[in-house]
């Protein structure tokens, strides 16, 4: 972290510096929980490593939209401060429930049916072969959840460089795909690593029956992390 | 129902004094921004990083060390001040200040020096460089 912070100090170039920014926001301790869940999600086809890949993309493509949206809802006259307050003050509160509920939901707990999402839902289920579209939400989502680091990273050293002249609005692409490179690396690895195993014993669809299982409870126990979290004042 | 009474006074009485305090917390943070005091505030949320208590433990260190005299004297200072309190929203909206942030203020003139103090965070040498740096910024 202190050499990204060195190379930081002496960059000159906004799309390094916001190549930087998204390295640390993604190694920082505290996204950390959320990108474990993502690595996990992302991986969770591990028969078909393509596909794996291009979740990752999907993914981090999620967290390009989060990003940019919030840099240009800026850029157009919203007021910084509301919208700084509002993802800062609410971001990480709302993650609990919602990885507990997709953990559920993953685990056929119970099955949401919203009339438009009905499709997308049933598709993140464990029988599913995961949608595009969920991995695409949980980018956005992740993004948006603001821990009090990547807070300041974001809305205090990327959006003044993003939004003091148009020229400027592509560097949250720059950011979302160094925040998502570390995830997509490591759940390529994973599904490779445990691919191969299983494989290797000739049971792949149990494992990956397994593995699936193994995410969701990823999922709430990130979550359940994060709700005490909330309780416990530093 | 004379509990229901109790319960009614100890209430009003609580309540008079969280907005006695509140009202005068205001009144300090505003004579504060009009006068020609140099403050330093520190904004955050409730739930912090370790970073974060880094950054306002060695921001605090750094000028109460560049400036030993004038901290004494009242004239320059450094606040802490939780963006979850209510009694907070007032100076934080008249500073426009929704995140975490940390702002140099001096009368009307006012410089937001997060991006600096953040980079500085583990080191209080080059912190003391930031504030200096921030706080000359705002007197000249």
């Amino acid at each position: 972290m202190e050499f990204l912070n060195n190379i930081l100090e002496n960059s000159h170039y906004s799309v390094v510096t916001a190549l930087l920014l998204g390295l640390m926001t993604a190694i920082s301790p505290c996204p950390l929980a959320t990108n474990i869940s993502a690595i996990g999600f992302i991986s969770r086809d591990i028969e078909n490593r393509k596909r794996v890949f291009v979740n990752g993309l999907i993914y981090t493509l999620g967290r390009a939209i989060s990003y940019t949206g919030l840099a240009l809802i800026i850029y157009f006259g919203a007021s910084q401060m509301n919208i700084s307050r509002l993802f800062q003050g609410w971001g990480e509160k709302l993650l609990a429930p919602l990885l507990i509920i997709i953990g559920l939901v993953m685990l056929d707990v119970f099955k949401i049916k919203f009339p438009s999402f009905s499709g997308l839902t049933e598709k993140i289920g464990a029988e599913g072969k995961g949608s595009y579209w969920s991995t695409l939400l949980l980018g956005i989502v992740f993004a948006l959840a603001f821990c009090p680091y990547s807070g300041v990273l974001y809305f205090a050293m990327l959006i003044p460089i993003t939004v003091a002249s148009a020229s400027g609005l592509y560097l949250p692409i720059v950011f979302a795909i160094a925040t998502g490179l570390p995830v997509i690396i490591f759940a390529w690895l994973l599904a490779y690593s445990i691919g191969s195993v299983g494989k290797l014993y000739d049971h792949l669809k149990v494992f990956e029956l397994w593995f699936r299982r193994v995410v969701a409870v990823l999922f709430i126990g990130v979550g359940i992390y994060y709700l005490i979290r909330l309780f416990v004042v530093n | 129902m004379k509990n229901v009474k109790l319960l009614a006074s100890v209430l009003i009485v609580f309540l008079g004094i969280v907005s006695c305090n509140s009202q005068t917390n205001n009144q300090k943070v505003a004579q504060t921004i009009s006068s020609s005091k140099v403050s330093v505030y520190y904004f955050h949320f409730t739930r912090r990083c370790a970073t974060c208590m880094a950054v306002e433990e060695n921001a605090r260190k750094a000028v109460e060390a560049l400036y030993p005299n004038e901290v004494k004297a009242g004239e320059y200072s450094f606040t802490s001040l939780n963006l979850d309190e209510t009694s907070t929203k007032e100076i934080a909206d008249k500073l426009g200040v929704g995140g975490q942030t940390m702002m140099v203020v001096r009368g009307d003139r006012k410089l937001n020096i997060t991006s600096e103090v953040w980079m500085a965070a583990h080191d209080l040498d080059k912190m003391k460089v930031e504030i200096k740096s921030g706080i000359d910024k705002v007197l000249f």
